[in-house]
């Protein structure tokens, strides 16, 4: 059995909506700007600490800011 | 704008000031007793055996991530190296005319697979060539304005071999398969220009890789990166 696990992220949506920069909200939970950028475009999953992070300061639920994509196939 | 702010953060780091203090000061002491090497060591391993530790936190979690990964990756490439010379060398006389320099190869190729690949896993693969090329040609200029030795005209002159590197990292964003082939023709040409090919001649390896890797290296992997990298315009988001 081989899980796949596309992670599809929503953080870049929700921080504009809240009208942050990716350097501004890099700044708030502590990380680089090039982190922001990589969630951003889906290439690096975080780890739980930063996902919680990440949806305290942008005032939503972490599901919310990420979703699993993909099945899995045998 | 942004390679600029992040020379500036980069500079502005304590951590970087001190270590790169060390690999300096270690490397201008060695003129007078090589055992100076080991402050150039505690520069270059020390951050990471601290961060390793917890005892250092200057990194998050996706630096430590690419950085660790490019680890697996030295690993992997430094310790195939050394099964290949360890099977040269007792396939046949070995002929070893100064040991040191030869594990010094090692240590460039391993320490260079790292430090490419964790500037691949952290920027990807174009902003990564953009930077590698204007370093590359910063460090051309800079070279090239001292061979001068103080006549201008002749450091302006010398100095034009950096452009064909600035205007590779220009031009990478728009044509990067382009200059992709571009630059690993040029490393093919330069390798044969400077005679490389003979250090392999020499039975069956006695160094001097390291000089092929710091000068090639960037060029040859800047050159894969963008032609196998994907074009992503994103990476150049900034808000």
């Amino acid at each position: 059995m081989k899980p796949r696990h596309d992670i599809v992220s929503h953080v870049r949506r929700h921080r504009l909506r809240v009208d942050l920069t990716q350097q501004e909200l890099a700044d708030r939970v502590g990380v680089t700007r090039q982190t922001i950028l990589s969630i951003e475009k889906g290439k690096y999953s975080p780890t739980v600490g930063l996902a919680l992070r990440l949806a305290r300061e942008l005032d939503v639920a972490v599901e919310g800011l990420f979703e699993l994509e993909g099945e899995t196939d045998d | 704008m942004t390679s600029r702010k992040s020379i500036v953060a980069w500079l502005r780091s304590p951590v970087n000031l001190v270590a790169s203090t060390l690999v300096i000061g270690g490397f201008l002491l060695t003129s007078i007793d090589e055992i100076w090497a080991l402050l150039m060591g505690a520069g270059i391993f020390g951050p990471g055996i601290l961060r390793e530790f917890g005892w250092l936190q200057d990194k998050d979690e996706f630096q430590l991530r690419a950085a660790r990964r490019a680890g697996y990756h030295a690993y992997l490439v430094g310790g195939l190296m050394i099964f290949t010379l360890v099977a040269l060398y007792r396939h046949e006389e070995p002929f070893i005319e100064e040991p040191s320099s030869l594990v010094l190869s090692i240590f460039v190729v391993v320490w260079f697979t790292w430090l490419l690949s964790s500037l691949l896993s952290y920027w990807g693969a174009l902003k990564m060539a953009k930077r590698l090329l204007f370093a590359f040609g910063t460090v051309w200029l800079l070279f090239n304005i001292a061979a001068g030795e103080g006549n201008w005209v002749t450091s302006a002159m010398q100095s034009l071999l950096a452009v064909p590197f600035f205007a590779a990292a220009l031009l990478a964003q728009r044509f990067p398969r382009l200059v992709g082939l571009l630059l690993i023709a040029v490393s093919i040409f330069l390798f044969f220009l400077f005679g490389w090919q003979e250090i392999f001649a020499v039975k069956p390896f006695k160094g001097g890789l390291e000089a092929i890797v710091l000068f090639l290296g960037p060029l040859v992997v800047s050159g894969v990166a963008l032609l196998a990298g994907r074009r992503d315009p994103a990476t150049e988001i900034e808000a």
